[in-house]
């Protein structure tokens, strides 16, 4: 039973913890191939994260879209229902959590979205709107005349704090009359003016002008201090997160890849993905170029996910024990026949990228027993221009039955390791 | 010699049902062949109508005034046909979001197979081959060419309308916006690909964006736009290192970059372009306004050579 | 003096919606009067108001008498006197089309009214909610739908009976699957706003969201199908009346009725009696028509800027 009424527990200053989230959502996949294919196809957004809030403090969730962060963040809400996991907010798990109990955490827990505009209806005042949430949670005993009294004075101080000014003249406004930096302001007033402890704000600054963008970021800082709020910061700027937030979890592929003080973590990443990241993010001077890390290729789709480390076909620090598997030969086979150079006669020794097939740890094609050893010498040679690391996870490569394989070495498993401060899901970093 | 692009007194403009919009003001600028242009400003400044003129899709009924020479043709003064044969040919677009170029009924291959065949007179198979080199080119495999766009994801996209863009090998490439959709690394990768295009074909290139992040990384001058107008022109390194117009010294003051110590922002919001501020635009939020920036609109000034901006009090900045 | 200003709010406070909402929907039409879409709607309009004018004045206009059977000599041609001359059992045809306009405008107004309010709000609800509840009433609406108008009308008429207010419900049933299935779609589309999202992040009740969030961004789309479907319901309405199967028969003007019943004299070169009354349900499905078609072509360009 999820208790609403306050715990007596005020001693520990965690006001979320995150455990082991899993949101999955279904694919959506058409009538027929559904009766054909059994299994279920599933995204996997978010796949076991965990981290911990303490109260006052703003933890930036940072990485590319896709990587699972606002997903997180609208878990965290419970807009959407978690696969498994726990969200514990308070001291009690609201991950299952049903509708009366979840209207009624929102007094506690808000969101704030990336686009402005779409936030606020385009029917309603801007006062309305940002007085409503009172409305929602009014509770019965007050009489409706001194409650809207209330709401009104109540709603213009809100205008006030966050710089809706004139505030008399902007109550009656739509939003369609409000400039962008004005409407993301009139959607925090909205958000926080019922007091809510936990504050997720989802690239609540990403759709406005570099001019203004630092105002509202001021704002958000401001209202943190003088409300006590704690901020979930989800953001794919990182030059932002390490304005604004005491920690940073990166994420990727849905899990968190390093957690821990923004500190430590600017000044000394440990992950290869947030090296890359932090090396990309451009520098505001035509004579300064930095060096940039650049991972190959694009983050891969979320449903059939990478072996092992979930970042190891684009790492560019992979180990021969990080998940190499058949997909991977594939991808490298791929490449190397769509060149005309590379490929020379490839195309007829090998045949078409069509004709060959992956499987777990195996990839491989269906060939006569007389083409196989020239095959055999072909792959090896291709294995040679991919990266050292695939090379030295070949377990076999040869025939089997009707087929010639390659067949890599299993990976090791991965696990969240201690540096310093920070928690780090990396091999280079496991003994 | 004549000059690659020359952009001449433009003026656009465009009726709403409040009234005239001067989306662009007197614009003067000028391009030389292999050379990156970046054309900076905030939401509304105009920057995107500059790139949609010089490739002649402005909508219709749109009002354009002045010159736009592109090696000594005036691009408004073009016939219809002449001037679709340019696009693409000479002068091609990328725009923000790749799925409103890309057909989803149409394999990527036919998109590039049709857009030669529209402009050149070579076999079908010879169309093909191209289209498979270029797409080779931005990192697309064989086993995908057939593929259709939505099976790609939007940087795969923006690389393919790259490709698409250059298949013809332009000479002049407007790219709006082409990373803002796109996450930081997929976003350096890009950016990676047009600097070795410019390097391997000795590309023009007009990068339109707000972020002046990337500006500093791949742009050798810089148009700075201001409601309308043409405030600051020059190359990167005397506009970062000092902006003459006040509008340029608070964009750059207020980029968020590891750096940053303290947060900067402009004061106030863009104005109204149908009835924009008297005198300097930029007088209702700049700091250093006096009497005479209300009063008097300030001209282009050459400050420093090849440094141009227009405010009346530029040469305090220098 | 105080208790006055009170009322006063209280007053805008109640009419301030509405009011809004009429306002709103001017503003487009005064803003595009001088384009096509604008010029038409005008033109609609200034034609429905004149119809509504002599629906409302008909009884100063022309006194009841003249509508009645034998008050004249029978089928005068249209003369001085008579206008638009005599029909076949001696009423003024003139005075015959002037009370026609008030029973026509009655019928519409009955017609489109009912089927609004019934099928505006399960367009919503249905909308909304989705799931099976959704495809039921979509099911039961689409079988409606698929069933010939007029037939059906026909069959509700004959079932339950003649009179104004019965053929208005008669009629009303044809069109709520029309005012359901726009709703209907238009909440789907709404329903996926951030802004609905945003209300669901700020606790709001299933109710408070459909009402305070939906409701308003949906019912801009009424007033198109309003006035579409109001020209289908005189048309309706008429071909009832046609077929004998409409009012009763002392109603002092039936546009659709007087049509049949002039229809023996056509052959006999006596034309007066069916042109007039076919004349009024075409220049008021006309007026309609525009009126529709212009306002949909305004507001549907407002909704698709609103969005982007």
């Amino acid at each position: 039973m999820i208790e609403l009424t306050q715990s007596g527990d005020t001693e520990s200053s965690e006001i979320l913890r995150v455990e082991n989230l899993q949101v999955h959502f279904p694919v959506k996949i058409p009538l027929l191939q559904r009766i054909v294919q059994r299994e279920k196809a599933v995204v996997h957004a978010v796949d076991g994260v965990s981290f911990v809030l303490q109260t006052g403090e703003i933890m930036g969730l940072v990485g590319e879209s896709g990587c699972g962060k606002t997903t997180v963040g609208r878990a965290v809400v419970r807009l959407i229902e978690p696969t498994g996991g726990k969200v514990i907010f308070e001291d009690r798990n609201i991950a299952k959590a049903k509708g009366g109990t979840i209207r009624a955490l929102r007094r506690e827990m808000q969101i704030i979205f990336q686009d402005p505009h779409a936030s606020l209806n385009p029917a309603m005042r801007i006062g309305d709107a940002i007085g409503h949430p009172l409305w929602i949670h009014r509770s019965g005993s007050q009489s409706r005349a001194s409650f809207r009294r209330e709401a009104r004075e109540n709603v213009l101080s809100m205008m006030r704090e966050v710089g809706l000014t004139p505030e008399e003249q902007l109550y009656d406004k739509y939003p369609g009359d409000l400039s962008g930096g004005q409407k993301q302001r009139a959607v925090i007033a909205r958000a926080i003016i019922l007091e809510p402890k936990l504050l997720v704000v989802d690239e609540g600054v990403a759709m406005l002008d570099m001019s203004i963008r630092a105002k509202i970021l001021e704002l958000m800082l401001d209202l943190k201090r003088k409300h006590a709020m704690t901020y979930l910061f989800i953001t794919h700027d990182l030059a932002t997160a390490k304005f604004i937030c005491d920690r940073i979890a990166i994420m990727y592929l849905g899990r968190i890849v390093e957690i821990g003080p923004s500190k430590e973590i600017y000044a000394d990443p440990k992950h290869p993905y947030t090296k890359a990241l932090l090396s990309v993010i451009p520098v505001p001077d035509p004579d300064k170029r930095k060096e940039k890390i650049l991972p190959r290729g694009e983050v891969p789709d979320a449903v059939n996910l990478p072996l092992g480390c979930r970042f190891h076909p684009r790492c560019p620090a992979v180990l021969s024990s990080c998940g190499w598997e058949g997909r991977d030969f594939l991808d490298l086979l791929d490449e190397h026949l769509s060149d005309p150079k590379r490929a020379g006669a490839d195309e007829t020794i090998l045949g078409p990228i069509e004709d060959w097939w992956a499987k777990g740890l195996v990839a491989g094609r269906k060939t006569g027993p007389a083409d196989a050893a020239k095959i055999t010498e072909r792959i090896r040679a291709i294995l040679a221009e991919g990266p050292a690391a695939m090379v030295q996870a070949v377990g076999t490569v040869g025939l089997q039955g009707k087929n010639v394989i390659i067949e890599f070495r299993g990976p090791d498993t991965l696990a969240q390791t201690q540096v310093g401060e920070r928690i780090v899901e990396c091999l280079l970093y496991q003994n | 010699m004549e000059t690659f692009l020359k952009i001449d007194d433009l003026s656009v403009g465009y009726w709403t049902r409040r009234g005239k919009v001067g989306a662009l003001v007197g614009i003067r600028l000028e391009m030389s062949e292999g050379e990156t242009l970046g054309i900076v400003g905030e939401t509304g400044c105009g920057k995107s109508t500059l790139g949609k003129a010089i490739l002649g899709i402005l909508p219709p009924l749109t009002e354009i005034q002045g010159h736009i020479f592109f090696r000594g043709r005036d691009l408004p003064r073009l016939g219809l046909e002449e001037y679709r044969r340019l696009r693409a040919k000479e002068i091609a677009l990328i725009f923000q979001d790749p799925m409103t170029r890309l057909n989803p009924l149409m394999r990527i291959e036919n998109h590039f197979v049709e857009e030669i065949l529209a402009h050149e007179s070579v076999s079908k198979a010879e169309a093909r081959s191209r289209a498979r080199e270029a797409l080779l080119s931005m990192g697309i495999h064989e086993s995908r060419i057939r593929n259709y766009p939505h099976e790609f994801s939007g940087g795969m996209r923006q690389r393919i309308m790259i490709a698409l863009a250059l298949v013809l090998k332009p000479s002049l490439l407007i790219a709006d916006e082409p990373t803002t959709s796109l996450d930081v690394i997929v976003e350096s990768q890009i950016l990676e690909i047009l600097q070795d295009l410019k390097r391997v074909y000795h590309m023009s290139l007009q990068l339109i964006t707000h972020n002046m992040g990337i500006v500093a990384e791949i742009c050798d001058r810089v148009a700075v736009l201001y409601a309308g107008k043409l405030v600051e022109l020059g190359s990167a390194h005397d506009v970062f290192h000092k902006p003459l117009h006040p509008y340029t010294q608070g964009l750059l003051a207020s980029i968020i970059h590891l750096d940053t110590k303290e947060l900067h922002s402009i004061e106030g919001s863009p104005p109204d372009l149908i009835s924009p501020p008297s005198g300097c635009r930029f007088h209702p939020r700049c700091p250093y306004a006096q009497q005479i920036c209300v009063e008097k609109e300030p001209p282009l000034v050459e400050f420093q050579k090849g440094h141009l901006a227009a405010c009346h009090f530029g040469d305090t900045f220098l | 003096m105080g208790q006055d200003i009170q009322q006063q709010r209280i007053i805008t406070k109640i009419l301030g919606k509405p009011v809004r909402y009429v306002r709103s929907l001017f503003r487009p039409l005064v803003r595009e009067r001088r384009t096509l879409p604008g010029i038409l709607s005008w033109i609609g309009l200034v034609m429905l108001l004149g119809f509504i004018f002599i629906g409302i004045f008909a009884p100063v206009l022309v006194p009841i008498q003249q509508t009645n059977a034998l008050a004249y000599p029978i089928l005068l041609p249209p003369n001085a006197q008579h206008w638009m001359g005599t029909d076949g059992i001696g009423r003024d045809v003139f005075a015959r089309v002037i009370w026609g306009a008030r029973t026509s405008l009655t019928i519409m107004a009955i017609g489109a009214l009912l089927a609004l309010i019934v099928g505006f709000p399960i367009g919503l609800f249905s909308g909304y909610v989705g799931g099976w509840v959704d495809r039921a009433l979509v099911l039961v609406m689409d079988s409606v739908y698929a069933f010939p108008g007029l037939l059906l009308a026909a069959l509700i008429a004959a079932v339950i009976g003649k009179g104004i207010f019965n053929i208005g419900i008669a009629i009303t049933v044809i069109y709520i699957p029309l005012y359901f299935r726009v709703t209907r779609s238009q909440t789907l589309s709404t329903r996926e706003e951030l802004y609905v999202e945003a209300a669901r992040a700020l606790g709001a009740r299933s109710w408070t969201i459909m009402l305070r969030y939906i409701a308003f961004n949906v019912v801009i789309v009424i007033p198109v199908i309003f006035s579409l479907s109001a020209a289908d319901t005189i048309l309706t309405a008429a071909g009832l009346s046609y077929l004998g199967l409409g009012l009763e028969i002392d109603v002092p003007g039936d546009w659709g009725r007087d049509l049949s019943d002039a229809q023996k004299y056509l052959g006999s070169g006596i034309w007066w009696t069916s042109l007039f009354p076919g004349l009024m349900i075409i220049l008021l499905t006309i007026g309609l028509s525009f009126l529709g078609e212009g306002l949909s072509d305004i507001i549907n360009p407002l909704l698709r800027k609103e969005r982007s």
